[in-house]
């Protein structure tokens, strides 16, 4: 199912006029680039022909997943025993059983830093690839235009996707805190013709754009009638004052042939998957947003956000059952939150490999910071962002290594520490935005790889 | 043998599944929306099944299973933030659940629906937690988990939610609690030994036993109606499976044996079923085990 706006349709006639209208701003990458721009700066031959960032909002505990310390004081043990992976020397906690039965088909990052502990700035952070220069960012900004671009608007403003657009992000409206989202998630100080192409998918695996509710008289029917569509499109575009973008015909032209081309609409109709395969990646939003985002990943999308939720918090009334355990943490995570995952990624890898994708996505499972080694006086694990972990598979990636080591209560990085320049540079290098046009974009200028990974 | 069981059973559903059935050993799937269901509670003298089930993007929603005829209801459609872990005393005059609010906390409500009052025990820090309520047999007092300073313990209070009380004071966690029939004794688990296990002790905290000993998890023991013994889920195989012990630990049984998840048994009140969630058939259902 492909609903946009307030209704639904199998062969995505569904459309409001404002779904035209929003899709259309939301798809710049392609218009907004000159023919002779896209050849100055064609990427390289990528060893990632896609990137899949699924996304842990609310900051899970590393110490109760990928980085456990047995023999840490009860204090900052948990309750969790540690078991073996298939990956010499390496433990998990008994959490992620099936994730531990394929590490050899993944890396895991123990190291990994953030430079703030709040999670609208440290999400801003890891997407961005470091702390906001000049221009703000840090401290309160609320500006998403003072922000540098989230890596995925560099990727997809490099590369070519077709028809689709080049970077995608899975939820029901843009990822942060109760307070609002994280800044950095979108085009930044590029503007918002490169933010993300917002896609939300339900425990159902119903597609929908959200926030598509204006102009809902344009119904199905009348979609179906190409010429009235048209224009209707040029009725609204003379109306609508809030576009002014040279490049309008070609975003609308864009808009047109996505929501209107069989090929591409397949990409986000997970209702042409097996049972099987729907079942395997589990009933629930993040479930089936995972699967979309291999479908997105299949049909060239360049860079996929899977995200957990919304929300970081758990129990406020608005929220999603994101990371953010400050109460509750070891029974939330063998509830929910720790079954989940451990089904989701499994899965996620074994129908990427399954059907050869792996070895051309890369695909990389973190949050936006680790949470406390010592458990807090309610019994639970607040924030933490010296040290943490990420986890890191396919596109040129080395699977079956464990990368850098924390100390023995998981506080620090024994190791050098992985920053977010350096998970930015690696994904823009795999991905095949060399170094040349990153000084060109004036993104992430003088990071490095994470050699280790690759 | 089939005709026998029918006749003798309580719910329409089952029965008429059961009927149809040859394997008496098999689950068999009592709900098919495949929604995450957890913290399943029998209602009405197993008539009903009360279960928290992450319903929309955004709310976790109590609901109500109708055994007779299947149907699914929404407790309370005016409750709009995350309900948790419900549970109905068995005269049916109070419900007691969870209840998350403007803050990172989830408080324990308890409704009387004969006096027609709801009272509300609001853990001391904004961002702890109460769950997992259990209503002693007499209808004096609740038990629940509670996070607090000092760890997350087993407390009770009474039905007006006052008269606060640890019944724990270890560390790790303490969770999952559920009363004897008889309500002396309270089962739970306990990560005081290092990982989850279950213990049991008397209703008032004291002369703590405990009857696992394993280095994976424990979890979510539930008293048998003769107060026997106890179901529990375990992962001492590495995977989420239903077992059935005496209360001392003794005569250890393995009631299921399947790749995917089995968690959350209850007790049917006669004894020779459980109820629990899987996600054998990929989704997540309420499944009825023969025993």
């Amino acid at each position: 199912m492909f609903g946009i706006g307030s209704f639904r349709s199998r062969d995505c006639q569904g459309l409001t006029r404002r779904s035209f209208l929003r899709v259309g701003a939301s798809l710049p990458f392609a218009a907004e680039l000159s023919a002779s721009a896209r050849e100055a700066i064609a990427a390289e031959a990528p060893k990632a022909r896609s990137v899949m960032l699924v996304w842990l909002v609310g900051a899970p505990s590393h110490l109760d997943l990928f980085d456990p310390k047995p023999k840490a004081p009860a204090e900052y043990r948990g309750p969790f025993a540690a078991i073996r992976t298939r990956t010499s020397g390496m433990q998990f906690t008994e959490l992620l059983p099936r994730l531990a039965a394929r590490s050899d088909k993944f890396s895991v990052v123990r190291t990994n830093i953030n430079y703030d502990g709040g999670h609208r700035p440290a999400g801003s952070i890891m997407w961005t690839g470091g702390k906001a220069r000049a221009g703000g960012g840090e401290g309160g900004e609320e500006d998403p235009s003072a922000y540098p671009p989230h890596i995925g608007s560099v990727v997809a403003r490099v590369r070519q996707s077709g028809d689709l657009p080049g970077f995608i992000s899975l939820a029901k409206g843009p990822v942060g805190d109760g307070v609002g989202p994280s800044l950095g998630y979108g085009g930044g100080k590029w503007g918002k013709r490169f933010d993300p192409f917002m896609v939300n998918c339900t425990k159902n695996g119903e597609v929908s754009i959200p926030d598509l509710k204006l102009l809902d008289d344009l119904t199905p029917a009348r979609l179906a009638n190409r010429r009235e569509l048209l224009q209707e499109l040029n009725s609204v575009r003379r109306r609508v004052d809030a576009l002014q973008d040279t490049q309008i015909d070609t975003i609308y032209r864009q808009a047109y042939q996505l929501l209107t081309t069989s090929t591409t609409l397949k990409a986000f109709d997970i209702s042409e998957e097996s049972q099987q395969t729907r079942e395997a990646y589990g009933r629930t939003s993040f479930g089936q947003s995972a699967l979309l985002g291999r479908r997105l990943v299949e049909a060239g999308v360049p860079y996929v956000q899977v995200n957990w939720s919304q929300f970081a918090e758990v129990f406020y009334e608005f929220s999603d059952y994101g990371w953010d355990t400050h109460a509750d943490n070891f029974e939330l995570l063998a509830d929910w939150h720790g079954p989940l995952l451990d089904q989701v990624m499994s899965t996620l890898l074994d129908d990427l490999e399954q059907r050869g994708l792996l070895e051309t996505t890369l695909v990389i499972c973190m949050g936006e910071f680790g949470r406390t080694p010592r458990i807090n006086n309610i019994g639970s694990r607040d924030h933490w962002h010296p040290c943490y972990f990420s986890v890191w598979a396919g596109g040129g990636v080395q699977p079956g290594r464990a990368i850098g080591e924390s100390d023995a209560r998981g506080e620090q990085p024994l190791t050098d520490p992985i920053t977010p320049e350096m998970v930015g540079t690696t994904v823009l290098h795999l991905a095949g935005v060399s170094s040349q046009q990153r000084a060109q974009l004036k993104v992430i200028e003088g990071g490095h790889v994470i050699d280790d990974l690759l | 043998m089939t005709f026998c069981r029918i006749a003798i059973c309580s719910a329409g559903i089952v029965i008429a599944v059961s009927a149809g059935r040859s394997m008496a050993d098999e689950p068999v799937r009592l709900t098919h929306d495949g929604a995450f269901k957890f913290s399943p509670a029998f209602a009405a003298g197993g008539d009903e099944i009360l279960y928290s089930v992450h319903d929309v993007p955004n709310r976790v929603t109590l609901m109500r299973l109708h055994l007779s005829d299947g149907h699914q209801e929404v407790i309370d459609k005016t409750l709009k933030s995350h309900q948790l872990d419900p549970i109905e005393s068995a005269d049916r005059r109070f419900l007691a659940f969870c209840l998350s609010s403007t803050s990172p906390q989830t408080v324990l409500i308890v409704r009387d629906r004969q006096e027609k009052t709801e009272s509300r025990y609001t853990p001391m820090d904004a961002r702890a937690t109460a769950r997992g309520p259990r209503i002693l047999p007499d209808n004096q007092r609740v038990v629940f988990t509670v996070s607090q300073p000092g760890g997350q313990q087993i407390a009770s209070v009474d039905t007006k939610c006052g008269d606060y009380k640890n019944l724990t004071d270890s560390g790790g966690t303490n969770c999952w609690p559920d009363i004897s029939p008889d309500g002396k004794q309270i089962a739970f688990s306990s990560s005081r030994g290092g990982s989850f296990n279950i213990y049991v002790m008397n209703a008032d905290g004291s002369d703590v036993r405990q009857v696992t000993n394993e280095p994976l998890r424990n979890m979510r023991p539930a008293w048998s109606p003769d107060g026997q013994r106890i179901a529990f889920t375990s992962v001492r195989d590495g995977n989420h499976e239903i077992y059935i012990s005496d209360v001392d630990g003794t005569n250890l049984r393995r009631v299921t044996n399947h790749p995917a998840r089995d968690d959350y048994a209850i007790w049917h009140p006669d004894g020779k079923r459980l109820v629990m969630v899987s996600q054998r058939a990929g989704d997540t259902d309420l499944y009825l085990v023969e025993l």
